[in-house]
């Protein structure tokens, strides 16, 4: 099966507004340019569902935090296989399911978030971790979950204000 | 990863061109800025205000600039969007760098 780009959406409801119903699915490869091309795709499919420009940041923050870390962590650079992204949004909230086959997570478990400390020094500031306080603060209902060679990411988006 | 320089007075304002930084151009981000910070002038000011995307990735590439700055030397940032700002409360890193609305502070100075 090809690796390009395909994007399948489907409505159930051709309704929009905050009763809009669609089922989309996304396939990429794990390299970066794909995330940010997938992104790309995702942000317009939402906004044809009617989310509003808020939800639009939300969703493509998160998604981008997610995706990069599967890209740079589960496969590492190893570009076989492909990342496959399964959204269904109920009215203001959106559901995701992320798939891959690369490494699981450390330990079995989902990161913590990492905060900064209230006093530190410049030398001391950390230049990356911060992905996963990200998520962890958009993302509801966070389940992950490693069966046979694959891994399985689900949660919820809810696609209100930022704050 | 398209950026542009002003020199004014004591203080240099980087402008990123594109609207967005995320994890395909953060290294080349991280590299472009250590140009311009290393032998800079004792301000460096990052204009944000054309970049709508701004990720993790983003984030600890301005991290890494503001660890450049030699001592008695600042790096300051203008024009963050809301989606930017938003990243910045979240991390708290708003508690941690100088942050102006936008650029018009320093052009009005002489």
């Amino acid at each position: 099966m090809a690796h390009d780009n395909e994007t399948m959406i489907s409505r159930q409801n051709q309704t929009h507004g905050p009763d809009t119903f669609g089922r989309l699915s996304f396939t990429l490869a794990p390299t970066l340019p794909e995330v940010r091309n997938t992104l790309g795709k995702l942000r317009r499919a939402l906004v044809a569902l009617g989310t509003p420009d808020t939800g639009l940041d939300i969703a493509e923050l998160v998604l981008a935090e997610i995706l990069t870390n599967i890209v740079k962590h589960a496969y590492a650079g190893r570009e076989a296989d492909e990342i496959s992204i399964e959204a269904t949004a109920r009215g203001p909230s959106v559901d995701f399911k992320i798939c891959d086959h690369g490494h699981p997570m450390p330990d079995g478990q989902l990161p913590a978030a990492r905060h900064i400390e209230a006093v530190t020094t410049i030398e001391d500031l950390p230049e990356g971790g911060f992905g996963w306080l990200i998520i962890r603060h958009h993302a509801q209902d966070l389940i992950y979950h490693r069966s046979g060679d694959r891994n399985q990411l689900s949660f919820r988006l809810g696609l209100g204000r930022l704050n | 990863m398209q950026l542009e320089t002003e020199d004014l007075h004591d203080a240099r304002i980087v402008t990123v061109v594109e609207d967005r930084i995320d994890a395909v151009c953060a290294v080349r981000f991280k590299e472009a800025m250590r140009g311009y910070i290393e032998g800079g002038p004792d301000r460096v000011i990052l204009d944000l205000n054309n970049v709508t995307f701004f990720d993790s990735s983003a984030l600890g590439a301005v991290v890494a600039s503001l660890k450049l700055a030699r001592e008695g030397q600042s790096f300051e940032l203008c024009g963050l969007t809301p989606p930017i700002a938003h990243v910045f409360r979240l991390t708290r890193m708003d508690r941690i760098f100088t942050i102006h609305a936008n650029r018009d502070v320093f052009q009005k100075v002489d």
